[in-house]
């Protein structure tokens, strides 16, 4: 008996997409995002969590995707992952579903470099194949080596 | 194993009071040798130490502390008498105590090494003999290990009011607590009456942790109940509106008390200097008195943190390098003792430290030859330079004048690590001196970091807070009837009151948009202070002042050197607030300002010692009347209507007071009585006599203006003038306030007016 694995899934551009649910927190949808000048571009801006601040990617930035769906909603995906909180903005989430560790398989060689580094690997389902993204490297991609804030904690 | 551990980490923060309470003791007790009660506690609180070392089987520890005992109970029974060599031994003897403890909480074990030289030196004493010839050895503490931040560190809580605690035990508080507190944790310690800490109740011990969650959530229900607030009007059910009321109101208070628990009084940082200033002194053979004054005064806990390296470097320099030798102070006709005092105090929101020396006052000769050596300025501009601007050196990096370099000071780190120190938690440095009289030096700091009084500002679509403390006033530009905006070599400035000041536009500086300003229309510009330059900030639009929770923004973004961080308004949206300092320094306007002085006279731009600041006003018949800017506490506008008359007197509701007006035209030879119109509202000077609210009714109010200390006498003298200055070719006549209140007889009735509590440790 191979071991089962929860996912929340996702839609972006087209693709499906998939995170460990357990590194999930919740879901929530339109949550106003203030924007942050000079922020890097894959940060979309900051957003109140119930009195947290949570920084917010722009999934298509991150992923390198063009963003040809220009819908005026947004769902983000909170995330809990190394210590910290972060949304996922993406267009439409999807169930969760338990996997079998039988269908994944390791991303292909002829993935594009950035794909390959923030792709674990590929869930192969019936009709349609799911990504499975490591939120850790979604994250280390993104912090940049300025000069630390001062009122930083 | 869990549960070890946390008896262990308790352990050493219990071993570390335990050592700060022991430092304080040892150097009162050399002042007092003939304290029994003091000896008491000293012998007791080793003995505490030993008996927890024991049960962890902390040999060296043990076996030291031991031996320290054997010392202290034969001066408390009476058999020895206490004397340097016994109090540098003992003291010694803590050091190596600190040592290992530090070493256990590295390794959770203890560091190796040898205290036999040490032990056998307490043991003698303790025997009537003598130390052996060696005993030098490290009677020189390094510089207290810096304390590397401890993230269970606990908190001490008050369980009850911190303000409950009599005024004369202030002082004294930081002990008290500590004292409970080893005697609370730990029964092998049978406590004698010890008075000081009985009318403290148990106090609690809390994480650090906790705390932080605690004061989120009641942030978080701040903003809820802003949230709650409207709805009252829009539904005008009447036991609706109570309910939200209350909740209003006990909202409130959860906010000021949860406050009050990230609050701790200064002498925390203040218990470990006594010790510092004794060994240094010990170590340069200069005698020194330190004074402490105000050490009940309370600090976040995390800028307590934040000030005591600065507090330490400044302290040292003040003792090594100020002070004079014993025979030299004579020589000068000063007392042999030099003084070096520790002030803190409350002012206008903010805490001001301020540490003060009588000694030789910084070497100005010395800072001028080094700025030529290390070619700041040339030989001939270095010999034109006041002794204010050479001040301004002491704060470039690596800037010491010692010649010698001992193992106190003088290792080219400097003033500049301190006052980045200060400026890292929001506050600033002001240093004077006198040749032979000494220094001073102010450190302000803000009293919280987690609130802040702020500015908002609209710059496009987004709102931003500017923190109060660095905006100097508001300017509005109107092309029309002024010369605009002008260019000096490629920085936009402008002119206020003869100065020129440079302007940053905040759309470029956020990158939000290229274009300048419509030069027909007028602009808004926030005067702000930074790094020692004043600059302009040109928003959109000025909105409100409000009080904002500071939130760090995380690791992904505080890379950015604009911001300072964000906070949540009342609607649920995030605002940034905007790092002056940051903007300043990473825009290049600092460094093109100190390149090419836009006001070279005035670079070094301080309120001197000559000159006042003071507000310009204009009464009915009395056009030019000035009042010293300290006499005034806020500038406010009231509604006829809202003026009540109280007998003879005019009075309105101000905040939780009534505020008697003064009609200021009244009481100046040449006032005109003056005509009220009906829509326009009273122009109010607010001053504070004896903390109740005092206003001074004004026709106009017209600017601050800066003038030389001295005033002229008017001759013959006029009623409720004390004089008049020259601001160019104008005469200013300056009111005498004392006289005017005196007329007015408000002083003597003080006592009919209820007690006040002070207001600043809430805002």
């Amino acid at each position: 008996m191979s071991s089962t694995t929860d996912f929340a899934t996702f839609y972006l551009g087209g693709l499906y997409f998939g995170i460990t649910a357990t590194d999930v927190l919740e879901l929530n949808k339109n949550l106003d995002v203030t924007r942050v000048p000079k922020s890097p571009k894959t940060v979309r801006g900051i957003m109140n969590l119930r009195g947290q601040l949570v920084p917010a990617i722009d999934m298509y930035e991150r992923l390198g995707l063009e963003n040809t769906s220009h819908q005026q909603e947004t769902i983000s995906i909170i995330l809990q992952c190394e210590g910290m909180l972060i949304a996922l903005l993406v267009d439409n989430v999807g169930e969760i579903i338990p996997l079998e560790q039988d269908t994944f398989e390791s991303p292909p060689n002829n993935f594009p470099k950035m794909s390959r580094e923030l792709v674990l690997g590929v869930h192969k389902l019936p009709e349609k194949l799911l990504l499975i993204l490591d939120p850790k490297q979604l994250i280390k991609g993104i912090a940049f080596s300025g000069k630390p804030a001062l009122l930083s904690v | 194993m869990d549960n070890n551990d946390d008896i262990l980490a308790e352990f050493i923060i219990e071993a570390r009071e335990i050592l700060d309470q022991l430092d304080l003791d040892f150097v009162q007790l050399e002042e007092t040798p003939h304290d029994k009660k003091l000896v008491g506690n000293i012998f007791r609180a080793m003995h505490t130490l030993k008996g927890s070392s024991g049960f962890f089987a902390f040999k060296r520890l043990e076996k030291v502390s031991h031996a320290g005992e054997s010392l202290l109970g034969k001066i408390r029974d009476g058999y020895l008498a206490l004397d340097t060599q016994k109090t540098s031994t003992l003291l010694m003897a803590l050091d190596a105590l600190r040592e290992i403890i530090s070493g256990i909480e590295v390794a959770n074990t203890e560091p190796a090494g040898d205290d036999a030289l040490l032990i056998a030196d307490l043991l003698s004493l303790a025997n009537g003999g003598e130390v052996s010839s060696n005993n030098n050895r490290g009677a020189i503490p390094s510089p207290p290990p810096l304390e590397t931040t401890q993230t269970t560190e606990d908190l001490v809580l008050d369980a009850i009011e911190s303000e409950d605690i009599e005024a004369t035990d202030e002082a004294l508080m930081g002990d008290s607590l500590v004292a409970t507190d080893n005697e609370m944790v730990v029964d092998t310690a049978a406590p004698t009456g010890n008075a000081r800490t009985t009318e403290v109740a148990a106090p609690v011990k809390v994480n650090l942790e906790l705390l932080d969650k605690l004061m989120n959530l009641v942030s978080e229900m701040v903003l809820a109940r802003n949230r709650l607030l409207p709805f009252t009007a829009e539904f005008g059910d009447h036991n609706f509106s109570n309910t939200v009321r209350s909740i209003d109101l006990l909202t409130l208070e959860l906010q000021e008390r949860m406050m009050k628990t990230r609050m701790q009084p200064i002498s925390q940082v203040w218990a470990k200097f006594p010790r510092l200033v004794r060994d240094i002194a010990n170590d340069c053979h200069k005698k020194v008195t330190l004074i402490q004054e105000g050490a009940e005064t309370e600090l976040d806990r995390t800028l307590l943190d934040g000030i005591r390296d600065p507090l330490i470097h400044i302290i040292r320099n003040s003792v090594d390098h100020g002070i004079e030798l014993p025979a030299e102070r004579l020589a000068k006709g000063k007392p042999e003792n030099g003084k070096v005092l520790l002030r803190a105090i409350h002012e206008n929101g903010m805490v001001v430290i301020e540490i003060a020396d009588d000694g030789g006052g910084i070497k100005f000769d010395a800072v001028r030859q080094k700025a030529v050596d290390k070619k700041l300025v040339s030989f001939e501009d270095a010999k034109k330079l006041s002794d204010i601007q050479l001040l301004e050196f002491i704060f470039l990096p690596g800037f010491s004048t010692n010649q010698v370099v001992t193992n106190l000071s003088g290792r080219g780190v400097g003033m500049d690590v301190v006052k980045n120190n200060i400026s890292a938690i929001g506050g600033s440095i002001e240093i004077d001196s006198h040749r032979g009289k000494g220094t001073n030096i102010r450190l302000k700091i803000p009293l919280t970091l987690a609130i802040m009084p702020a500015l908002f500002v609209r710059c496009e679509s987004e709102r931003y807070a500017i923190p109060q403390n660095s905006i100097s006033e508001m300017v509005r530009i109107d092309p029309t009837n002024s010369t605009g905006l002008e260019d000096f070599y490629g920085t936009p400035v402008f002119r206020l009151r003869g100065k020129l000041v440079p302007l940053l536009f905040l759309n470029q500086q956020l990158k939000l948009s290229e274009h300048g300003p419509d030069s027909t229309k007028a602009i808004n510009v926030a005067i702000l202070q930074s790094s020692g330059i004043s600059f302009g900030l040109v928003v959109d639009e000025v909105l409100n002042m409000q009080e904002v929770v500071v939130k760090p923004l995380g690791a992904l973004l505080k890379g950015i050197p604009d911001f300072a961080g964000a906070t949540i308004l009342g609607d649920g949206r995030v605002a940034l607030i905007l790092d002056v300092d940051g903007m300043a320094i990473h825009s290049g306007l600092v460094a093109k300002i100190q390149a090419r002085p836009l006001n070279p006279e005035t670079v070094f731009d301080q309120v001197r010692e000559e000159e006042v600041s003071m507000l310009l006003f204009e009464l009915a018949g009395l056009e030019r009347i000035a009042i010293p800017l300290d006499n005034v506490e806020r500038l406010e506008n009231f509604a006829l209507s809202r003026v009540q008359r109280n007998g003879s007197r005019e009075v309105v509701q101000y905040g939780d007071h009534i505020m008697h007006l003064i009609r200021m035209n009244d009481y100046i030879e040449g006032g005109q009585p003056s005509v009220d119109s009906p829509t326009q509202p009273l122009s109010v000077i607010v001053h504070y006599v004896n903390q109740m609210p005092i206003g001074l009714v004004v026709s106009q109010v017209h600017d601050i203006i800066h003038v030389p200390k001295k005033l002229q006498a008017a001759n013959p003298p006029q009623r409720g003038l004390a004089g008049c200055v020259l601001m160019g070719e104008k005469v200013i006549n300056v009111v005498d306030l004392q006289e005017i209140l005196m007329m007015r007889n408000l002083q003597e009735h003080q006592k009919t007016y209820p007690e006040v509590i002070d207001m600043d440790v809430l805002r």
